[in-house]
């Protein structure tokens, strides 16, 4: 088996595991921040980097890491170099805050395109903060390359890939030819631990910074998002604590009150 | 120029029409009423005949496309022919379930016809002079409920199961029933599907009460535990099943169909039991629909007390026993 060129799509999300007491809402600009925790690569684009990097340690080759967005942290994305990828390719500007996955779909086809060779784009099959699960499958459709959604395993033989994909009531095997677009899931694993020496190390390595006119593109005319309203649901319940000294007690208390419950849920 | 297409799913398992597509046929029946277009569906499959005959009953035009090839699904084969539907229906609307299929084909089929996707949607409100949706869906981990519009037609959504009516009222006349004849062969699609593996069936949408166990279960063990007070709700309820958060799924303690958060299942039983789970935004919002929660879990800060109705405190192990005993009593 040759080598494999392979270009990973990764997010910046804000700090997906935020509770909601930090996730606050900017009614003016109508955009939600997360207070004081930094962003994160998106925990699913994490998984398909670790993939990407077992590919490379089994088959050998190329990582490109692909981030689209305005207002990257180069700290964040830096992670990616020390954990092991060969480059790392933003496309930024301010026209890109909060793209939806159509648009960023665009970008991203673009930047693929400039980047040329490949064997297989990875990408997570959600983003934790928009959470739309569909811009990897855009992506595959606009670059005209095949698509398998929700994989947990992948395996190159020569010019192929198998992919155990996710589905509800089991799982599928699918055989895809090469060049192709893989979406993963949380079953292949969390991106490594990557030490702060290797951090520190992948300070010195560059960071290519691409323009949106770089690209050729005009996202002017492409419908765009219109937010009209940002809430933050109330979660919360009156929650009704079991008393009891003992695990016994409780444990009677607990039935007797889902049992009252249930009565008068069923009388409504 | 205001017609829905209802896209339908056949279960696989019956061959009958999946329960969600009755859903989407509801939230199609509602916006056909709001814009006063025709109510059209998709059908996508083989042999299908009876299920085009039972979604008649309830559209103004059923759209169905029969083919060998469309047996089993492959989502290149699928969206090639939903493209084709669409291009013969010409909706204003388009509307999928949010299902494994409806989110492998909706995306595609978004980049074919270059409109914008909005993907699980949980409310959808129409502008009646704009014809726009307002759809409205849970966003960072569901903390948050964002609206918003897209002025692009077709307007094309997914719905998040078990959220919208079921249709109710059959017609009193049956819609018509529209065969096209489509040319599929191999060479549409590059994917071989080579081995379908079925697991244990996990059909965790349809439960009506669910115990889902977290990371503070412990282990693979701790989920027998689980199964014993499952084996008396059973006495209870028509349908119960083990549920979880992400960590045990992570950690291989149990089969990811069992998960419910925003990346697993969403679910509504009439009882969730949460045992040894924290409450992460994203496991919450796969249950707060539920309309009795009970939390069992060590830590009396657990975020999980704050959604819940009723809480115990305490180590879920020696709270079981009595907990079971209790409820046999009420049998």
């Amino acid at each position: 088996m040759k080598s494999l060129n392979i270009i990973v799509c990764v997010k910046q999300v804000p700090s997906p595991e935020a509770p909601p007491s930090v996730v606050e809402i900017d009614s003016k600009e109508l955009q939600v921040r997360v207070r004081g925790l930094p962003p994160e690569i998106n925990p699913l684009d994490g998984t398909a980097l670790e993939a990407a990097l077992q590919l490379k340690e089994a088959h050998g080759g190329k990582i490109t890491v692909l981030s689209v967005g305005d207002r990257l942290s180069e700290g964040v994305l830096r992670k990616v170099l020390a954990a092991g990828a060969d480059e790392l390719i933003t496309v930024q500007g301010e026209e890109l805050n909060d793209l939806d996955s159509y648009a960023t779909a665009l970008v991203l086809q673009r930047a693929v395109e400039k980047i040329g060779k490949y064997d297989l784009i990875l990408t997570g099959k959600q983003s934790a903060d928009w959470n739309s699960e569909q811009t990897g499958l855009i992506l595959a459709e606009l670059l005209k390359v095949p698509a398998v959604n929700s994989v947990k395993k992948i395996e190159i033989l020569d010019e192929e890939a198998l992919l155990t994909t996710v589905r509800s009531g089991g799982y599928d095997v699918v055989k895809a030819p090469l060049p192709l677009l893989v979406t993963v899931t949380s079953e292949l694993g969390e991106l490594r631990y990557v030490p702060l020496t290797a951090l520190k190390k992948a300070r010195e390595k560059p960071i290519k910074i691409w323009k949106i006119e770089d690209l050729q593109l005009d996202l002017s005319k492409l419908g765009k998002r219109k937010v009209v309203d940002l809430l933050k649901p109330k979660l919360e319940r009156v929650c009704t604590l079991i008393e009891g000294r003992t695990p016994e007690e409780k444990g009677k208390n607990l039935a007797i009150k889902l049992h009252e419950a249930l009565r008068t849920l069923s009388s409504k | 120029m205001r017609d829905i297409l209802a896209v339908m799913e056949v279960d696989e398992e019956t061959s009958g029409i999946a329960p969600v597509s009755l859903e989407v046929l509801g939230c199609g029946r509602l916006l056909s009423q709001g814009t006063g277009g025709t109510l059209c569906a998709a059908l996508i499959g083989n042999s299908l005949q009876q299920q085009a005959d039972e979604i008649a009953k309830y559209t103004d035009k059923v759209y169905v496309i029969d083919h060998i090839l469309l047996k089993d699904f492959n989502p290149e084969l699928y969206v090639y022919a939903l493209e084709k539907v669409c291009e013969r229906a010409n909706p204003s609307y388009i509307i999928l379930a949010h299902t494994w299929k409806g989110a492998d084909v909706a995306p595609r089929l978004s980049a074919r016809l270059r409109v914008p996707l909005t993907t699980d949607c949980i409310g959808l409100e129409l502008d009646p002079t704009t014809g726009l949706l307002r759809r409205r869906k849970q966003v960072y981990g569901g903390a948050v409920v964002a609206t918003f519009i897209y002025e692009d037609f077709p307007q094309l959504v997914t719905l998040r199961p078990k959220v919208w009516e079921k249709v109710k009222e059959a017609r009193k006349d049956k819609g018509e029933i529209i065969h096209l004849d489509l040319k599929i062969d191999e060479s549409l699609s590059k994917l071989k599907i080579i081995k379908r593996i079925k697991e244990e069936n996990v059909k965790l949408a349809d439960a009506d009460a669910i115990v889902a166990g977290g990371r503070g279960v412990g282990g693979a063990e701790g989920f027998k535990e689980l199964e014993k007070l499952k084996a008396v709700l059973e006495k209870l309820f028509s349908k119960v099943e083990i549920g979880a958060s992400r960590p045990p799924v992570d950690k291989g303690w149990v089969s990811p169909s069992r998960q419910v958060g925003l990346t697993g299942e969403k679910v509504s039983p009439t009882l969730y039991i949460a045992v040894g789970i924290s409450g992460a935004t994203q496991h919450v919002v796969g249950m707060d629909k539920s309309k009795i929660i009970v939390a069992i879990n060590n830590d009396p800060n657990a975020y999980i007390f704050s959604i819940a109705d009723i809480g115990v405190v305490g180590d879920y192990k020696e709270i079981f026993p009595h907990f079971i005993k209790g409820l046999e009593e009420f049998l």
